[in-house]
């Protein structure tokens, strides 16, 4: 059983997830919760950058990019 | 009093295109987050009372980046007397969270909902009125690119200020506390919820025992809520948002968004890398290789020739200048002065901006596609005649819809600023400024027939120094204005930020991020708004370093630089690509390098960044842009070129005593010159370097001023070697004069405007350029006749340059380039390797003082602009010394301490860049 909560980064491509939680701190975390990714939050994962980094989803109706890294912080189901 | 209205709202909501039109001022606006990053003050239009200002773009009220810090300082601090939120409605739900804060403040507020039009067109429509009664202070819908919903939003701004909006409720748990913190601490809701969040800069006049207090509260309200606090305080604002978005969306499109589907193409695994490369591709190729080519070719060999050059010789020499390089002269200063006019006249019968070209075809007909068949090019000159003469007459003669839609039926002011690129321009104006600038026009031509005979010394500063030094300097405008118009229409289209997002990957490998990108690309153009386009780099340690590396980009202004080299060297397309291919490594060895010091090191740059909806410009909007663009490299090149040239004249003109040399008959003298002393002082700092002479150590000081200096210099300090009278005799014999001239006759008739300031004086004149009987099909057997002849002299040399200089269209040497390197060669002042060290450090080295300034405007502290600099001149120093000293072993075998030193730099460097980083940021 897996017991690790899913990740925003391991969410497949054109999977729709919801957040659970914003994990991390300061400025990135305080930038991810302004752009909407609260607590349920519906998020799709449209795409992945050319050379596999930054990927782009949407949420509340407009698309945003951030790195796979960034997307770690954010907790889903 | 003043009234003080402050324009806030997300990035990329129209907030600068609303400013714009509200305030007749000019700025910036782009399709990428984060365009304006001061706030920026102006009047409104014909209420002068009413101070706007354009705060940037910002998404909450927090204080982390830069620009959340301008906007939040002045609503907090200089309390307006009204905040104009400025709402994007296809973007609601994330506006409104904004909005929330803005409405906690307590100030006055009206929101205005922009872009209506558009989410119309997506079948949505929203009820303005129950967003009011949700929000509790008026909405407007406006279409800041329509001009609708404008008067109604001045009539809102004018009115005396509304109550306080009302503040949206939260769930119970957060209610209790923030009642809590605001009765204990006596803050406002604004700074309670503020506190909540845990944010230093309002804590501060807190004690210890109130602090613990207030970890106590939150310490319940995050045991109450079971998150944390920004969580839940993030997540109450947008959950009370979303409880009446459906109350005031009236219905919902299903229509997938354009924009989607351009994505999956424009940033598609594959095939979004290559068109990337294929734009930027085709961008230097329009601009530098092709159109804008031949447009500064013609500056070059026909303006700054015959016309200014024998308008001149008329006016302050002995020989009245022709008719016809009057006529051409006049027509040319005619069209530049009624341009901004013309602009702002268009704009005022709201005509789209691509009628602005109608204007310049001709010229690009006459000079761009001279390979045209005569009938086509006859047809098409006519045809561009009467749009002309329409354009014209409409221009004179059509009221203005100005006074129909935004500003109800006052009539707008007569500006006396006739270069004024903004705002509108009514009949009035424009017929007045048009009589006038003609005159002024055709005035400043006949001072071409004065033959005034000044002194040769007076001749000789204004000829050689000043006219050869603009000239060579506006002549690159064409090439200029191509460049600045097709980026202008990059990031005005939406494409900058998918460009960001496609590059992130890479640029992360060598230090930088992604938003890197857009500072590096406009670089490309130029450095000062590629400086400039730093700002929406968040962090602080990211930001600095882009603006330390983003100047190694060859610039547009460095090209001059790199065809004279290249012509030198007899490679042009060899030594480009070496120029680019340092440039770009000097910013990717340097990410490498300065990573892994102390003060750059740790830190994280979060990239979350919003990738816009794609629109199609406005053309009103890239030609604002792109002149005013051009309007301040013509100002430079008017102002800082214009003295640097005469001073530089001067200089190696006169000895410390002020003895005239009169370096133009006597080439020697100009080693006496105080010009040769002062760079004598120099030149050995530049003798490891290879280039230890006074000359190129003096024009790398002017290039300081600016990088096209270095050219301008080279052509007057060398202009003394310059060919014998003999020759010079024999090339004025078959000079272009001739040739070239007639054809302004039949470019002036398809110029109305041009043609109409020539009415005014050629009905006196016995010229045949008066007389639009010999037809546009002379002209074009004339051209016709002309290329076979010039292509059968070509050699297969120059079939195989041209085949290089397509696959590498960074540079195209011109005449004018051609012949300042040549007379350079004939010094004997370089040899391949020292040119190619001469031109590595004037592209790395210290930027151009505008730079120079907005790096320090950015830093906005001057031990970092220095220490940037510094950065720049050393590496400069350091590459030009390796590739030197490099070239010399291999090319002679010499191997002595320089040569040492040299390996052991290149070896430091190497290690420096490749070494695991020390100081591995801990994300």
């Amino acid at each position: 059983m897996n017991t690790e909560p899913l990740k925003l980064n391991q969410v497949r491509i054109g999977r729709s997830v919801r957040v659970v939680r914003v994990l991390g701190e300061g400025a990135l975390r305080q930038r991810i919760l302004d752009m909407g990714l609260t607590k349920n939050a519906e998020v799709k994962v449209l795409k992945m950058a050319p050379f596999g980094d930054p990927i782009e989803i949407t949420v509340r109706g407009f698309q945003l990019s951030l790195r796979k890294a960034e997307a770690a912080c954010i907790e889903v189901a | 009093m003043k009234k003080h209205i402050a324009l806030a709202g997300n990035p990329n909501s129209g907030k600068t295109t609303l400013f714009n039109e509200l305030t007749g001022a000019n700025q910036y606006v782009g399709n990428w987050p984060g365009v304006t990053v001061d706030r920026k003050g102006g009047q409104l239009t014909e209420h002068e009372e009413i101070e706007l200002q354009d705060l940037p773009g910002i998404y909450s009220l927090s204080p982390y980046s830069p620009e959340e810090m301008v906007s939040r300082r002045y609503l907090l601090e200089e309390k307006p007397d009204l905040v104009v939120n400025v709402v994007d409605a296809t973007n609601l739900e994330r506006n409104l969270y904004l909005s929330s804060q803005l409405m906690e403040t307590g100030l006055p507020m009206v929101v205005a909902l922009n872009m209506c039009d558009l989410l119309e067109q997506q079948g949505i429509k929203i009820d303005t009125l129950a967003l009011s009664r949700q929000l509790g202070c008026p909405v407007v819908a406006v279409s800041a690119l329509k001009q609708t919903g404008i008067a109604e939003l001045i009539k809102l701004m004018l009115a005396p200020a509304p109550a306080a909006p009302k503040t949206l409720s939260y769930p119970a748990p957060v209610e209790k506390s923030v009642q809590q913190v605001m009765e204990g601490y006596g803050a406002s809701r604004f700074e309670a919820i503020k506190m909540l969040e845990g944010e230093e800069l309002l804590q501060k006049g807190v004690d210890k025992v109130k602090a613990h207090a207030l970890e106590d509260i939150r310490m319940e309200l995050e045991a109450a809520m079971d998150d944390d606090v920004s969580s839940i305080i993030a997540g109450s604002r947008y959950d009370a948002i979303c409880s009446f978005i459906p109350q005031v969306l009236v219905q919902r499109g299903t229509k997938e968004k354009i924009s989607r589907r351009l994505d999956a193409v424009l940033t598609h695994r594959v095939a979004g890398p290559i068109i990337f490369v294929a734009v930027m591709y085709a961008i230097y190729y329009l601009s530098i290789n092709t159109v804008g080519d031949w447009g500064t070719g013609w500056a070059n060999d026909v303006l700054f020739g015959p016309v200014v050059g024998g308008w001149l010789a008329g006016f302050i020499g002995s020989e009245a200048a022709g008719v016809e390089a009057l006529t051409m002269f006049s027509a040319v200063l005619a069209m530049i002065l009624i341009f901004p006019t013309m602009l702002r006249r268009l704009h005022d019968l709201n005509m789209n901006g691509a009628w602005l070209y109608i204007m310049v075809a001709p010229f690009v007909l006459e000079y761009v596609c001279p390979h045209l068949p005569g009938v086509l090019h006859s047809i098409l000159m006519w045809a561009l005649l009467a749009a002309n003469a329409a354009l014209l007459l409409m221009g004179l003669f059509k009221p203005g819809t100005h006074g129909a839609n935004a500003y109800g039926s006052r009539t707008h002011r007569f500006s006396a600023r006739p270069m004024k690129l903004t705002g509108r321009a009514g009949r009035c104006e424009f017929s007045t400024w048009f009589v006038v600038m003609s005159l002024v026009a055709f005035g400043a031509a006949m001072l071409g027939r004065c033959t005034l005979e000044c002194s040769p010394q007076l001749q000789a500063i204004i000829a050689d120094g000043i006219v050869a030094g603009v000239g060579a300097v506006l002549g690159f405008l064409p090439q200029m204005a191509v460049l600045f118009f097709l980026m202008s229409f990059l990031e005005d289209c939406g494409y900058m930020a998918r460009v960001a997002f496609m590059l992130d990957r890479l640029f992360r490998a060598i230090g930088l991020s992604g938003k890197s990108v857009i500072p590096l690309m406009v670089s490309m153009g130029c450095g000062v708004p590629g400086v400039m386009a730093t700002r929406t780099i968040e962090n602080e340690k990211d930001r600095r370093m882009t603006i330390m590396l983003t100047t190694f980009v060859p610039c547009g202004a460095k090209l001059p630089i790199l065809a004279l080299i290249g012509a030198m060297i007899g490679q042009t397309a060899t030594v480009a690509t070496i120029a680019y291919f340092v440039g770009f490594g000097s910013v990717i060895l340097g990410g490498m390098m300065l990573r892994k010091m102390h003060m750059f090191a740790g830190g994280y740059n979060p990239f979350v960044m919003e990738m816009p909806e794609y629109h199609m410009p406005q053309g009103a909007n890239i030609n604002l842009r792109a002149m005013e663009r051009c309007k301040a490299f013509v100002q430079k090149a008017g102002t800082v070129i214009f003295l640097a040239s005469a001073l530089i004249w001067t200089l190696s003109n006169y000895n410390w005593k002020f003895d005239y040399l009169n370096t133009a008959e006597n080439e020697a003298a100009v080693e006496q010159s105080m010009l040769a002393e002062t760079g004598n002082l120099f030149a050995p700092l530049f003798t490891p370097l290879g280039w230890g002479d006074w000359k190129p150590a003096v024009a790398t000081v002017t290039g300081l001023i600016a990088k096209e200096n270095v050219v301008g210099t080279f052509g007057v300090l060398y202009a003394a070697a310059e060919e014998s009278p003999a020759e010079a005799e024999a090339a004025a014999e078959d000079a272009p004069a001739e040739d070239e001239l007639p054809r302004s006759c039949d470019l002036n008739k398809a110029n109305t405007l041009s043609a109409l300031t020539m009415a005014l004086w050629q009905a006196d004149s016995d010229t045949r350029a008066a007389k639009p009987a010999e037809t546009a099909e002379e002209a074009g057997e004339a051209t016709a006749e002309e290329t076979p002849a010039a292509e059968s002299e070509k050699t297969l040399l120059d079939h195989i340059n041209y085949a290089v200089a397509v696959l590498f269209p960074e540079v195209e040497e011109d005449d004018e380039t051609t012949g300042v390197a040549g007379n350079v060669k004939a010094a004997g002042a370089f040899t391949t390797l020292s040119a190619l060290s001469f031109m590595l450090f004037n592209i790395l080295c210290a930027p151009c003082f505008a730079a120079c300034g907005a790096i320090r405007r950015e830093m906005n502290s001057s031990r970092w602009t220095w220490f940037a600099i510094g950065y720049m001149c050393l590496w400069a120093y350091v590459v030009a010394f390796i590739t030197y000293q490099a070239g010399l072993y291999f090319t002679t075998g010499t191997m002595g301490s320089a040569q040492l030193v040299a390996a052991l730099l290149a070896a430091g460097i190497v290690i420096q860049a490749l070494r695991p980083n020390p100081h591995k940021a801990k994300h």
